[in-house]
């Protein structure tokens, strides 16, 4: 066995031009299946860490995969909203530890604005139970403080002090501006691998002072509001997009949530951000798994080229056969000499296609964070990698043993004459 | 050791041959024998059977009737495992041309045999190493300069390459050399000097040598010589060769 490995080696590297091709085909091909699969379940453990710690999350009524989305990873808009009576009458439930009120619909280049209370701060969990933290500066506390998540503050370069104004609606266009109420930051968060990151957070308050003024989602004209004016003014808001709830005991989760769907005085969705996390799974599960078929079937085409490169060597080594067969090898050596060069390579690209996935997984995190605000962490290989690691070594051992059943047919037919 | 002289390494009686079931018998030898230690010299033209005789000894193809005896092993009755047991640890072989393995080193092609063969191996390694054995023999077969031990194997002349072939043979002693028109890529000095040196080293590690050759000149540095038309019933049968 040693023997064959040892010759193996000695043969591959003789022939390391089109072996080295042939490994790196099967090294970009595992490196594709493993990225993808990688990339799989480091978005699944992302998603999963941002509402380990909330119970329910509460909308207008809605898909539940819409309500998650918009509530909290800030993907598409509500369509309606919530009223304050109603947020506060369930706020108020004795079962209901604690509530974070959401309101969206504002951004700042492209950032979302999350207009909401300290209980944000205090209350929200992300990951084994951790709470956010300040890197810098504090919590919004005045009308016009603005707290940022670290990403906005890392991509925009924002200072404690800076100041900033915000734009109405979601899109980076930035159409309508609440230009006349600028913000000041106060604090920047430090980093969740969440979309908190993401995330630009005032008061309740403040989200209603800068739409003073505005109807129907525009600004009337010539009732321009100056900060000062709005501090006078009653800022109590009317509504708020979403809520996320904590209950006292886990165990109340589905009967709060049938009190909540059946709100006698508005149409409201609670659901189980696990559940809703599921489904979403298995709405893109499809095109998952269509990415790993074509990732698999280029893996196949990296193995076929590997055949092709060790069938083409066979003839000039037909000689080499009937050397290694007078010197005591069995017509079962020959068989193995082969499917060893094959098995070797496919470890080979095994392990470097593997290495590559961290490599890059490494080089692309600070990106994949910034863009998504998905957290690739280098996490230990799953059972899953592992068996597909497994599966690419044993179709490249497989692979290889069709030219080594050649060559031992060969070897058995030729004898010891060398015949070209 | 049950039937014949002890001293005999190789007898074959009523072997016959075909590669293929309706192919025609291409070898048939009634008797023929080799002593322990005897250099025997076999010729016959190109295509009458010479390399296929070396094949059935070797254990590598399997008479249709009659027996192969190694050491009064009869290699119909071994598995086919065991009679490649028997050939790494009984037989060096030497052939023609492009003898050795291309992408090994010229000490990795003498050591080959050891790594078949526990026999040859630890007979090889005897009271130090395998290296040091097949580095030995090398200098003995005049290739000890390191230059040459460095060489890739393709890099090397043609007589060199045998050299190495015959190092290769003749590690771990074993009991028959086998040599298959070693000498018909060579010149005539080259031959020569390599037929002296290929007997000389077979006398000194006591093995028997079988070679075979279409050359009938070579003849005169063997202790017995035979002719394949005469050997082989075959050819007379067909009137071939
Ligand atoms: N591997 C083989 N398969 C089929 N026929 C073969 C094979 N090797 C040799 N032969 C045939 O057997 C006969 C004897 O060949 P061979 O033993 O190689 O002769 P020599 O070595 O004396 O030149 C020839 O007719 C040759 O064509
Ligand atoms: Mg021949």
């Amino acid at each position: 066995m040693r023997a064959l490995i040892h010759l193996a080696l000695k043969s591959l590297w003789n022939r390391r031009f089109t072996a080295g091709l042939a490994l790196l085909s099967i090294t970009i091909s595992v490196t594709l299946l493993i990225g993808v699969e990688k990339v799989r379940t480091e978005t699944r453990a992302s998603f999963t860490q941002t509402v380990a710690g909330t119970d329910l999350i509460v909308g207008a009524r809605s898909g539940p995969i819409q309500l998650l989305l918009y509530s909290v990873f800030r993907i598409g808009d509500a369509t309606a909203n919530v009223s304050w009576e109603s947020y506060q009458r369930i706020s108020g439930h004795p079962l209901v530890a604690w509530s974070i009120p959401l309101s969206l619909g504002d951004s700042h280049r492209g950032y979302r604005v999350v207009g909401t209370t300290e209980a944000y701060f205090e209350r929200l969990r992300y990951g084994g139970g951790r709470a956010l933290a300040l890197a810098e500066g504090r919590w919004f506390e005045d009308l016009f403080d603005a707290t940022l998540g670290a990403e906005v503050a890392r991509a925009l370069d924002y200072r404690i002090g800076d100041r900033i104004t915000l734009a109405h609606g979601t899109g980076t266009r930035e159409v309508l501006r609440h230009d006349n109420m600028p913000f000041t930051v106060s604090g920047i968060l430090e980093p969740t691998g969440t979309p908190v990151d993401q995330s630009i957070h005032v008061s309740l308050e403040a989200i209603e002072a800068i739409h003073l003024g505005w109807e129907a989602g525009v600004p009337l004209s010539g009732q321009e509001v100056s900060p000062e004016e709005a501090r006078e003014q009653d800022l109590a808001p009317g509504a708020v997009t979403a809520f996320l709830l904590g209950l006292q005991s886990r165990a109340a989760v589905f009967q709060v949530q049938r009190a909540i769907n059946a709100y006698p005085d508005e149409p409201l969705s609670a659901i189980l951000p696990g559940v809703a996390l599921q489904q979403l799974w298995n709405l893109v599960g499809v095109a998952e798994n269509a990415l790993i078929v074509v990732s698999a079937f280029v893996v196949l085409a990296g193995l076929a080229g590997m055949m092709t490169m060790l069938l083409a060597s066979l003839a000039e080594r037909r000689r080499e056969m009937a050397i290694l067969r007078s010197v005591g090898a069995r017509p079962a050596h020959v068989f193995g000499l082969l499917t060893a060069e094959s098995a070797l390579l496919g470890i080979g690209g095994a392990l470097a296609g593997f290495g590559l996935v961290y490599l890059l997984m490494a080089a692309g995190a600070p990106l994949v964070q910034a863009t998504w605000g998905i957290h690739l962490a280098p996490s230990l290989p799953s059972m899953r990698e592992l068996a597909l690691l497994g599966m690419v070594i044993i179709g490249a051992t497989l692979a290889g043993a069709i030219p080594a059943w050649r060559a031992y047919r060969m070897s058995l037919a030729d004898g010891l004459s060398i015949r070209t | 050791m049950s039937s014949g002289p002890a001293a005999s390494v190789i007898e074959l009686a009523n072997v016959r041959f075909r590669w293929q079931p309706q192919a025609p018998v291409v070898l048939a030898i009634d008797i023929f024998r080799l002593a322990a230690g005897e250099r025997l010299f076999i010729r016959g033209p190109s295509g009458s059977g010479k390399t296929t005789l070396l094949g059935l000894i070797g254990g590598v193809l399997v008479p249709e009737t009659g027996q192969v005896r190694l050491h009064g092993t009869d290699l119909a009755t071994c598995s086919a495992s065991a009679r490649d047991r028997l050939r790494a640890d009984r037989i060096g072989f030497v052939f023609q041309m492009f003898n050795l393995i291309p992408y090994l080193s010229v000490l990795d092609n003498v050591m080959l045999p050891c790594r078949f063969s526990k026999h040859r191996a630890s007979r090889a390694a005897g009271g130090g190493s395998a290296l040091d054995e097949a580095q030995r023999l090398l200098l003995r077969l005049g290739l000890g300069q390191e230059d040459i031990l460095a060489r890739d194997v393709a890099a090397l002349s043609v007589g060199q390459q045998q050299r190495v072939a015959v190092a290769r043979a003749l590690i771990g002693q074993p009991d028959i050399v086998i040599a298959d028109e070693p000498t018909s890529a060579l010149d005539a000095d080259t031959r020569n000097e390599f037929l002296a040196l290929l007997g000389e080293e077979c006398a000194r590690s006591g093995a028997a040598l079988l070679f075979v050759s279409h050359d009938t000149e070579l003849a005169r540095s063997f202790d017995r010589s035979l002719d394949m038309r005469e050997l082989n019933q075959a050819l007379a049968a067909t009137g071939a060769a």
